[in-house]
């Protein structure tokens, strides 16, 4: 899958709104079961039994941190930016994984939220497709695996892998699949508790 | 939310039953595409100031907490 399309794809949806008026939201469920049901099937197909059970712990540890410093993250820039609580901790507990995000906020509070979920996790997966080569060497090529979040299993996997090596690569791969398997219930638990 | 996880469950089994001989590159970057644009005709240009600028506080300090609690973590460790 390529970002610029995804961003493309968006971009088309916004312009046709404004030029046609229209507004397809409510046809949002078949298309995002079926994306979760490939999602399900593509970690099946990527994550090899015997590795997980020599990774599992570390790829543990950089999930915990994702979870948590993602929350931490859309409770700080709630409180800054004098927005709700359920909005800004929602879209950050996406953890880079927006095509889920966006349409759980779009139907659960609206088209604004949406966009915060879009945005905010799509640039998520810019930021760290851009410093996840210099920020490997400073803090280590595996803690800084935690800021890609779900896209570390696919977007982001090339680079962690270029500049984290083998090792990385499996975790990675774990972490981004344990992540993708947490996210869809950690924001609907966010919005339901905010 | 059931539907979501029961979506993912269903999927991983799946592909252990068929052993990754099936592939859906295109039909995934497919439904992406369709979502994305489903999602965009819900936006109205107008509203996207501040939504854009809560975005960007959001990815940078949910990004790099994300690292400075694993980074912690690793030395308390």
């Amino acid at each position: 899958m390529n970002s610029h399309f995804a961003l493309l794809f968006f971009i088309i949806g916004v312009v046709s709104s404004m030029l046609f008026n229209i507004d397809l939201s409510q046809y949002l469920d078949i298309p995002l079961i079926l994306l979760l049901f490939l999602v399900g099937y593509d970690i099946a197909s990527n994550v090899n039994l015997k590795e997980v059970k020599i990774y599992t712990l570390r790829a543990t540890i950089v999930v915990f941190s994702t979870v948590i410093g993602s929350m931490i993250g859309g409770l700080i820039a709630s409180t800054l930016l004098n927005m709700s609580l359920r909005e800004g901790v929602a879209a950050a507990l996406g953890m880079g994984w927006y095509t889920m995000t966006a349409p759980l906020l779009l139907e659960k509070i609206g088209s604004s939220a949406a966009f915060i979920g879009f945005a905010s996790n799509f640039l998520r997966e810019v930021i760290s497709l851009l410093t996840y080569p210099h920020l490997s060497k400073v803090v280590g090529a595996t803690p800084a695996i935690a800021m890609a979040g779900a896209t570390s299993m696919d977007t982001t996997l090339p680079v962690i892998s270029k500049y984290g090596g083998k090792e990385n690569t499996i975790i990675a791969l774990i972490h981004g699949s344990l992540v993708t398997m947490l996210a869809p219930i950690l924001v609907q638990i966010a919005l339901n508790i905010f | 939310m059931f539907m979501l996880v029961l979506a993912i469950i269903v999927g991983v089994m799946f592909g252990y039953i068929v052993e990754r001989k099936l592939r859906f590159d295109n039909l995934f970057s497919l439904l992406i595409y369709i979502l994305l644009f489903i999602l965009g005709t819900s936006i109205k240009i107008k509203d996207l100031g501040k939504p854009l600028l809560s975005s960007l506080m959001i990815a940078i300090l949910s990004s790099f907490i994300s690292v400075l609690v694993a980074v912690l973590i690793e030395k308390v460790k």
